[in-house]
């Protein structure tokens, strides 16, 4: 057995209260490695095309890496993976905290979990040891809540997986909670976790994690401190966090304003940025295993949310409640930020779907009687507030919002989905492609819909020297991208450690080398987060997703931004499609961007060994 | 003319006020350096160039455009009211 890994896995059958363990084989970790990786081969060997993501046979996977516990920066990430509400195909959604270090502790590199309980119920792990328990009376209580009861009766250091009420009601951007206000956001777990009556996963493990070469760890965490500790970009992000993020594309014109309508927000400057967040922060917080503390407890003291404390807003919620709903007063968006948190749902989807209804109002699409009398207009804060509660519940017209904005487009016509801001029925995060053009190909082709994590091109074409009007040289830079960040979702590490301390692929082979006694260059993990990019290719062609979803809103692609530095410029359709299929033929795959039988050969995709889910009573 | 230079988590020691007007005829990128040099002094030259140009993990846009993708790039001449940004290479969240 690999030093580092646990060797299986915990399968969990809600229907029948079954546990049983699966064996992970050695040569099975060494071709996939770990979360992202693993969590696409399970998904492929076990979840065939027709489950409906919301019916007892989907699987929620919780999964770690082979860096999981360890002290390997960033290393305190873990990854759910399942068939998403949102788009019908592939999700991985990653949070922070102690879920994944405690699972290793308790023996398991991860959890999967099938069926639906009968009643609300809570799944209390210790060590290899699993109770159910009825949490009838915690369901429709939010996150905090439900995290503070695990907290409380199980162990105050437990792992803790949660849902609010967007998660019970299944909204497609329900999320899924960890460590009070890190969420597995994107893409509509925290419904899967509904569907199946789970409101709680808390894990407690008693042992370690082997490491073949502790003191070559140590020292590599060691040298790592002090590089961090001399980089002015690693000061940068400990003293502003995320927020400094906004300084920027508003600067260069991508940052999502009025709907996507425009780029810049010059209201922000000052109120919602790295300077009005440093405004309100008492105190910064550290994720397991990191030495960066980017994030910040922050606290209203005056005003109508006087007394309001929360972790945030991060970059994503300040874009997406402030700008794109024309919002600049800082305290509206971290009320937003907090309710949000409480009721589980994910900041980036629910200010695009309220974006998207304002838009709608102030065209005179919906009125006051469609919004049950809420005035949508642009900068209305305390009607965005007001929706997000009636949202996350179903209530009147938030229930039409909770459907996202590709269904809600859908079912208005009139051209709405021209402005409805998603791709594959994920709403779109806060950058807007049209000041960097490579940023359109990332949104299409990203597998679990409009994503800004798998690779984030504007840090060649805004912070470095390729030209961002071009779709020229934009497929080789959004697949070496996607490929680096691929290498740190399977092992799985936070990706912003790599770019703030900063550490390169070769020093996280160092780390996966020192903890499990392998040989990996980086070579040779850029090749696998290769092969797993066509392997999760392969799950959304099953799915149904192929080319006809790798695509955008006509916004992005013909019309132009009014001013800023991407004023008249157009990226247009035929621009588009040609670059789309320059990075499916780089990929290895066809016009169509089905991989190829010879692609699909060479990466020995159709070779064991498989996994199967175990049958009859519990272990 | 007047060039508005704004830093966004970058130069903390030489610019803390995080903004300063330049106001000079004619001024190209390399310009704004030369003033900024001018009157910061050294604390700004260590923290903002090398001897390539400006450091690694530094950019600069003018008016939201990256100067090493303009066609002029420290050459680029600026027009009254421009704005020149410092950041770090770096962002995302």
């Amino acid at each position: 057995m690999l030093y580092g890994y646990k060797g299986k896995l915990l399968h969990v059958d809600l229907t029948t209260r079954a546990t049983r363990s699966i064996h992970l084989p050695g040569e099975f970790l060494g071709k996939y490695i770990g979360g992202r990786g693993l969590g696409a081969k399970l998904y492929w060997d076990l979840l065939p095309a027709d489950v409906d993501p919301l019916g007892p046979e989907n699987i929620f996977m919780v999964l770690s890496g082979p860096l999981s516990g360890t002290m390997a920066p960033g290393a305190g990430k873990h990854l759910i993976v399942t068939k998403s509400p949102a788009t019908g195909g592939w999700l991985e959604s990653y949070s922070s905290g102690r879920m994944a270090p405690e699972m290793k502790f308790a023996g398991f590199d991860g959890l999967l979990i099938t069926g639906k309980a009968e009643h609300p119920v809570g799944l209390f792990i210790r060590d290899e040891t699993v109770t159910f328990e009825d949490v009838t009376d915690l369901w429709g209580r939010g996150c905090f809540a439900t995290e503070s009861y695990a907290k409380d009766h199980f162990h105050p250091d437990c792992g803790v997986l949660s849902i609010g009420p967007a998660g019970e009601n299944l909204l497609k951007f329900a999320c899924v909670s960890s460590e009070f206000f890190r969420k597995a956001g994107r893409g509509g777990a925290g419904a899967v976790m509904g569907s199946k009556n789970l409101k709680l996963i808390a894990v407690k493990g008693s042992g370690g994690i082997p490491c073949a070469d502790m003191e070559a760890v140590y020292a590599l965490v060691s040298k790592h401190y002090r590089k961090f500790k001399a980089s002015p970009v690693g000061s940068a992000r400990h003293r502003y966090g995320t927020p400094l993020t906004l300084n920027i594309t508003n600067e260069a014109g991508m940052l999502p304003t009025r709907n996507f309508s425009r780029g810049q927000f010059e209201r922000a400057l000052g109120r919602i940025d790295k300077d009005g967040v440093e405004s309100v922060t008492v105190s910064d917080r550290a994720c397991y295993a990191c030495f960066m503390s980017c994030s910040k407890r922050t606290r209203v003291d005056d005003g109508v949310f006087k007394g309001l404390e929360l972790e945030g807003p991060e970059y994503e919620t300040l874009a997406m409640m402030g700008p794109n709903l024309e919002v600049d007063y800082l305290p509206a968006i971290m009320k937003a930020n907090r309710l949000c948190d409480d009721l589980g749902m994910d900041t980036i989807s629910a200010g695009v779907s309220i974006g998207f209804a304002m838009e709608c109002f102030e065209r005179g699409i919906l009125t006051e009687k469609d919004t049950g009398g809420l005035k949508l207009r642009f900068g209305n804060y305390a009607a965005a507030l007001k929706l997000l509660e009636m949202m996350a519940r179903k209530r009147g017209f938030g229930a039409f919002c909770a459907q996202g904005v590709k269904a809600m487009a859908k079912t208005l016509g009139r051209d709405t989905e021209a402005f409805a801001m998603h791709s594959k029925g994920l709403e779109m995060p806060g950058y807007d492609p049209r000041a960097a053009w490579g940023a359109s190909l990332t949104y299409a082709v990203t597998p679990r819909g409009a994503c800004h994590r798998r690779a984030w091109p504007p840090t060649k074409e805004v912070l470095g020297d390729a030209y961002p009007f071009t779709t020229e040289g934009k497929p080789e830079i959004v697949k070496d991208l996607m490929n680096e960040n691929g290498v740190m979702h399977t092992l799985i590490v936070c990706d912003m450690g790599g770019k703030f301390i900063p550490l390169g692929i070769r020093d996280y082979a160092d780390y996966l080398n020192a903890v499990t006694g392998s040989n990996w260059t980086s070579g040779d993990l850029i090749e696998r987060a290769e092969i797993i990019e066509t392997l999760i290719r392969r799950i959304n062609i099953r799915e149904g997703i192929g080319a006809g979803e790798d695509v955008l809103p006509r916004r992005l692609l013909e019309e132009c931004h009014p001013d800023g530095p991407a004023k008249g410029r157009k990226i247009g359709t035929d621009n588009f499609l040609r670059m789309r299929e320059a990075y499916y033929l780089l990929r290895g795959w066809d016009k169509e961007g089905v991989p190829s039988r010879e692609t699909i050969h060479k990466y020995g995709l159709e070779e064991g060994p498989n996994i199967s889910l175990p049958e009859g009573d519990s272990d | 003319m007047r060039i508005r230079v704004v830093t966004a988590g970058a130069l903390t020691r030489s610019i803390p006020e995080g903004r300063v007007d330049i106001e000079r005829q004619d001024l190209t990128v390399r310009g704004v350096i030369e003033a900024l040099k001018g009157k910061y002094g050294p604390t700004l030259a260590s923290e903002l160039l090398d001897q390539e140009g400006i450091k690694e993990g530094l950019c600069m846009l003018v008016n939201g455009r990256n100067i090493l993708s303009l066609p002029q790039r420290y050459e680029t001449p600026l027009r009254d009211g421009d704005e020149v940004l410092i950041a770090l290479v770096v962002a995302g969240g």
